[in-house]
């Protein structure tokens, strides 16, 4: 199976800061999970998969293709990210939702259909005219998610969707990233175990801005091969 | 004494606006219109200047920054001086037959407030910068797409500070007076007529031109402050 990542010796650092070294791993459709404490470098990994930074270090090939500076945007136009502090538009639902179709050339009247109806999927009819910013945290995240997955995305790209929501909310944004996941592939940093192990397939554990262990989600949680991991996992330092 | 004059200036100002005095309305109609046409000025300047500083990162962004803050408190008398001085009919821009027109007294009120359009825009647009613009970047945005909706997201701002510019203007006597000189009819506006009624020693009508004049000021400010409620 061709990946649909491919990260060779990629490397991220913001001045003297280094937040990721040397990794090399390959992610093809399988839905992955990316492990680790905070401050780890998942966020990091998350923005150079999204085409939200170019690695400083190392290379990123999406679908066999070279990620470069010339190239984000068209990465971004199928890659889509959802962020772990929601973010809004000063406006309503609707408007929040249609943004990236509009500006992907769709008409309005479209837009509003094709929202609408992610929305619903969402459970979430009758938000369309609220003002986004102002809806409870849950609402706010499946809001969030509609507005990612109303471009129909390759790739979705999940920080701790989940982190500070009661769980109805948590139980919806994991049946419509279950979901997503039988058309796309989705890429989710949590530490929400139960989610990892219900959505993914494929899991990377980093821990200070180092790959320490890849595998399929079940082994890596039930039998993890490193230390590193095993202490992480018990929820220890 | 004093409150004895204000008390007078009270009753003066109610008198003069409930006449109707004509004097009066021709000259808060032209202070409106010159500050109209030097804030239309200020703004077809300073708001995209101030755009481009706070969305694009240059090197020097910083001292450009700074320039334009410290140009905030430029004095009035010195600019007016300046302007006086380039418009003068020896000076380089003497050519132009501009001093003691109206038209003088909008350009020094334009370049006074430039800076401060200028200095809140950029504010206004790096306020909401970071986070936005990975939004909408992540949504599949152009460059352009994110600058537009990053100043979409900063026009409740920018408004404030055009209306904050307004009111330096209105309010402002140095420019007026060195470029304007308070001719009657024809430069005369609220601010230069206060300071003429002052030396006149008329203070109730001094009194009742600023109750007209912080009248006008306090309405903008009220209006500001309800945008700064909705943002």
């Amino acid at each position: 199976m061709r990946s649909i990542y491919e990260l060779d010796d990629v490397s991220k650092s913001y001045g003297k800061l280094v937040a990721l070294e040397g990794l090399t791993f390959n992610i093809e459709g399988a839905p992955t999970a990316v492990l680790g404490y905070s401050g780890a470098g998942k966020t990091t990994l998350l923005r150079l998969l999204a085409g939200l930074e170019t690695p400083s270090a190392g290379m990123i090939r999406f679908k066999g293709a070279k990620v470069t500076e010339k190239n984000l945007r068209s990465l971004r136009r199928v890659v889509t990210m959802l962020f772990q502090d929601t973010l809004f538009f000063n406006q309503s639902v609707l408007e929040n939702v249609t943004y990236g179709l509009r500006i992907r050339g769709v008409g309005k009247e479209e837009a509003a259909r094709r929202a609408r109806e992610t929305l619903a999927s969402l459970r979430l009819e009758g938000f369309e005219n609220r003002k986004a910013a102002k809806l409870s945290g849950g609402e706010q995240q499946r809001v969030a998610l509609a507005r990612a997955l109303v471009l129909e995305p390759e790739v979705l790209l999940l920080d701790e969707p989940t982190a500070n929501l009661d769980p109805a909310n948590a139980t919806v944004i994991g049946e419509v990233i279950q979901e997503f996941a039988k058309k796309g592939l989705v890429i989710i940093s949590t530490h929400d175990f139960l989610h990892v192990r219900r959505l993914t397939k494929w899991a990377v554990y980093l821990e200070k801005g180092r790959v320490v262990e890849t595998g399929e989600t079940r082994d890596l949680l039930d039998n993890p091969k490193d230390e590193r991991t095993r202490r992480f996992l018990n929820g220890l330092f | 004494m004093s409150m004895g004059i204000i008390w007078e200036g009270l009753q003066q100002a109610v008198q003069l606006i409930a006449s109707g005095d004509p004097e009066l309305v021709e000259i808060t109609l032209r202070s409106l219109q010159v500050s109209f046409y030097a804030i239309l000025m200020a703004s077809a300047v300073g708001v995209p200047l101030g755009a481009a500083i706070g969305l694009r990162e240059f090197r020097g962004k910083r001292l450009v920054k700074t320039i334009f803050t410290t140009l905030i408190g430029m004095p009035t008398v010195a600019l007016g001086l300046i302007l006086y001085l380039l418009l003068s009919r020896s000076g380089p821009l003497g050519f132009l037959q501009l001093l003691y027109t109206v038209q003088a007294i909008s350009i020094g009120q334009a370049l006074l407030v430039i800076p401060i359009i200028v200095s809140f825009t950029t504010s206004a647009v790096e306020a909401r910068d970071v986070r936005l613009r990975d939004l909408a970047r992540t949504l599949g945005a152009s460059e352009l797409d994110t600058s537009i909706a990053i100043l979409r997201e900063a026009s409740n701002a920018i408004v404030v500070a055009v209306v904050a510019a307004f009111n330096r203007a209105f309010a402002e006597l140095g420019i007026a007076l060195m470029v304007g000189l308070n001719i009657r009819g024809l430069t005369r506006v609220l601010t230069t007529h206060i300071a003429l009624q002052h030396e006149a020693g008329e203070l109730g009508l001094s009194i009742a031109l600023s109750i007209i004049l912080m009248a006008i000021v306090f309405t903008l400010n009220g209006l500001v402050n309800v945008l700064r409620r909705e943002e």
